[in-house]
């Protein structure tokens, strides 16, 4: 039973590093926000990347935690604290921090929709965390 | 505890890296069909989308406009341009056989620089004569626009109320317009009023290409809807014998193009779908056949107990039913995700114009790909659940000694 | 009620040079009554299984029937002969026979799944009752990959018997025991009888005649 127990939680530790250091390093590279104007200047949706960025590095921060921690009540809880970060990160593009004026660029074509899904899905998977796993009194 | 559905989640769990390649197979060949089938509709609603907003049978643009395929291209693939030629001609083609109703359009290009707010397409129309862009834009925006009000295309990051800069003058985003999946997604209009004063603000600001041109006596393009009883082809071929310096073009044919390429795309997303679908269909086959016989003996057992062939059929049949319906929704709403998220990508890769169905038909669409691919897996299935309510309990329980 | 075997005959079709089909049973009669064991005895290949099978409804004759209350059973469609077989008939197959995604206790509990038949608290009490004394009490969670084969062997006989069928069929039910489950096996089936089944036996063990009110030999498909 214990052996059991440590396996689901093991996975979907696993499962919440992948995502937020995917969103991550993600966000910089594969769906980053638009290049630099010609001018120099950086565009509005270069803000919003920071911002994805800097609460990805929290984010995997709280996954690594998770994975060193070992007591199921902490681990519980930094899941649900995952959960409005997450929730938070996805509404960065275009709703904290404008995007780009034309919607086929590649803040608009990319960088949205990849942090909205990923961060869904690290939402989605701390729930299911905070719900399945639990301490067998 | 209702044992026999039990009974089908615990033999699917007893074996969970079968269960998972049936599910994820399940859910493939349900994101294939409902991609697959949402992006061949999606070209045609975007190519009668196109038809439809260019609205004219027949486009005229000056003749130095069609070289190097500038005004196809604008139209076509949402580049920016303009250019112009003198007002005089929008009477001398009214004049031409065939002619029916006219209407003439100005267009402007503002600069990716600090004089505008973004570089966009601006399409200007005259109200009074217009008969493509006004009955589109009244669909989003009622009243009558007024100088120095704009309607924006879906694509653009704007909205009701916002103000715009071009060329130094501020503009107000009077209404914003439905999704059409074409270039005009990332066009700006105005009435010819406004972008009169657009155009000589560029000037005035020595960013306009053309040094030499006044606003009120130039138009960009003629619009022509041909007189009944007349066609496009002759009263294009009209136009270019007798105005000169001018280049008249059949929608149709412009549009000609792009109707090939769609239909080139569109066979070849058939013919993967049907080749995904046919592979997947014989891996279930494969799948449900291993793992019905690995478990000869434990039907055997099962029949021992009491179970009738039909129930060791509807055994299998369970098996099938349970993975199908989590394979076909979680393909479901990866699908959906895809297309609806990333749909922007898609349209852009594709090159092609691309308008999605409203979201009752991609409901339509999604509820078609999951029963067929629910039906795929139960018939793959029927095969082995029949032979296994064939077998003969004896020879199998023998087997062993 | 007994049960009873009329003229029972069974031919396979064989594919061989000489003969297109051998007979595995021929001509068997065999009456199994209430509150009696029978032990059913005789060399690899002499058709005692296929008897056994026959007789518990799954596997029908060439020739000749199986009645049971005086009609036959193999006049029923095959859904109330499972059914029957189901109620009244507790058959303990050769080998290994647990169904390895369920638990002991599931698989004890399978004759009432397989009908959706909740069981209620004197079923669940008869189940304790039946691991206590097959002395796999502790098991009812595991799976069987965790039971030796003797083990298994005692759930198989719980899984048959506990629906208290009127007919026991037991197909070598010591087949790789040690000599003391053989004794538990044989002593089980043996109160069983007492309690009122008619019990069937299909065994090599010799020491099977002690439990047994009567015993039969087969050889090449006849009664000796």
């Amino acid at each position: 039973m214990n052996m059991k127990r440590s396996k689901k939680a093991l996975v979907l530790d696993i499962i919440l590093l992948v995502l937020s250091a995917g969103l991550t390093t993600g966000v910089k590279t594969v769906f980053s926000a638009c290049e630099k104007k010609p001018d120099g200047m950086w565009m509005s949706c270069h803000w919003a990347e920071q911002a994805v960025f800097a609460l990805g590095i929290a984010l995997t921060a709280m996954a690594v935690v998770n994975i060193v921690l070992g007591k199921t009540d902490i681990k519980r809880g930094i899941a649900i604290a995952m959960v409005p970060t997450a929730l938070i990160t996805a509404f960065v593009p275009n709703v904290f921090i404008n995007l780009c004026m034309m919607k086929d660029m590649h803040c608009h074509e990319m960088m949205r929709p990849a942090v909205i899904v990923i961060s869904a899905l690290i939402a989605a998977a701390a729930c299911v965390y905070a719900i399945i796993v639990r301490e067998k009194d | 505890m209702n044992g026999f559905k039990n009974l089908t989640v615990k033999s699917l769990l007893g074996k969970p890296v079968r269960t998972i390649v049936l599910v994820l197979l399940t859910a493939l060949l349900t994101l294939t069909v409902l991609d697959g089938s949402l992006t061949q509709t999606s070209l045609e609603k975007g190519i009668d989308s196109l038809e439809a907003r260019l609205g004219a049978d027949v486009m005229v643009v000056p003749y130095s406009a069609t070289t190097k395929q500038k005004f196809e291209d604008m139209v076509l693939q949402g580049s920016t341009g303009y250019f112009y030629m003198g007002k005089n001609y929008v009477e001398e083609i009214s004049q031409i056989e065939g002619v029916g109703e006219v209407s003439a359009q100005f267009f402007l290009a503002s600069a990716s620089s600090s004089c505008c707010s973004l570089p966009v397409q601006i399409i200007g129309y005259e109200p009074e004569t217009d008969f493509t862009i006004s009955p589109w834009v009244k669909k989003s925006y009622g009243k009558k626009l007024d100088t120095y009000d704009v309607v924006v295309g879906n694509d653009l990051n704007a909205f009701v109320g916002d103000s715009l800069y071009f060329y130094g003058v501020k503009v107000n985003v009077a209404a914003k317009l439905e999704k059409t999946g074409t270039s005009y997604d990332t066009t700006v209009f105005t009435n010819s009023d406004t972008i009169k004063e657009l155009i000589r603000s560029s000037l005035e600001l020595k960013m306009n290409d053309f040094v030499d041109v006044d606003p009120d006596n130039v138009v960009s393009c003629v619009l022509i809807n041909v007189a009944d009883g007349y066609n496009p082809e002759e009263v294009t071929n009209n136009i270019n014998l007798h105005v000169k310096k001018v280049k008249a073009i059949q929608t149709k044919e412009m549009i000609s193009g792009v109707a090939d390429s769609l239909s080139g795309v569109s066979s070849v997303i058939g013919i993967l779908i049907g080749a995904v679908w046919v592979l997947g269909a014989v891996i279930m086959l494969l799948a449900f056949t291993m793992s019905v016989n690995e478990r000869k003996k434990e039907f055997a057992v099962l029949r021992v107990l009491g179970a009738s062939r039909g129930k060791l059929a509807s055994l299998v049949m369970k098996e099938a039913l349970l993975t199908g319906i989590v394979g076909s929704a979680a393909g479901t709403l990866i699908a959906l995700v895809v297309m609806v998220g990333f749909g922007g990508l898609i349209e852009d890769l594709l090159g092609l114009p691309f308008l999605l169905p409203s979201a009752g038909a991609v409901a339509g669409y999604a509820a078609a790909a999951i029963v067929l691919t629910i039906v795929t897996g139960a018939a793959a299935a029927a095969v082995s659940a029949f032979r296994i309510s064939r077998i003969d309990t004896g020879v199998i329980l023998r087997g062993d000694n | 009620m007994p049960l009873s075997a009329e003229s029972l005959t069974k031919q396979f079709i064989r594919e061989s040079k000489n003969a297109n089909c051998f007979s595995a049973v021929d001509d068997v009669s065999l009456r199994l009554e209430e509150g009696t064991v029978t032990v059913l005895t005789g060399r690899s290949g002499g058709g005692k299984t296929t008897v056994l099978n026959m007789m518990s409804g799954l596997l029908a004759p060439t020739k000749g029937r199986v009645l049971l209350d005086d009609s036959d059973i193999y006049s029923l469609a095959d859904k109330e002969l499972s059914r029957l077989r189901n109620r009244r008939f507790g058959v303990i197959p050769q080998g290994q026979t647990a169904i390895h995604s369920l638990n002991v206790m599931q698989n004890i509990m399978l004759p009432y799944t397989l009908y959706n038949e909740r069981a209620d608290e004197d079923t669940l009490k008869r189940a304790e009752e039946l691991l206590e004394r097959l002395d796999i009490a502790g098991l009812s969670a595991s799976k069987p990959a965790e039971l030796s084969g003797g083990e298994l062997r005692r759930m198989a006989i719980a899984r048959a018997v506990i629906k208290k069928p009127d007919f026991i069929f037991a197909d070598e039910p010591t087949g790789d025991l040690d000599d003391e489950n053989t004794k538990t096996v044989f002593e089980f089936l043996r109160s069983a009888a007492d309690e009122g089944a008619a019990v069937l036996i299909v065994t090599h063990e010799e020491c099977a005649a002690a439990y047994a009110d009567r015993v039969m030999k087969m050889a090449s498909g006849k009664i000796v």
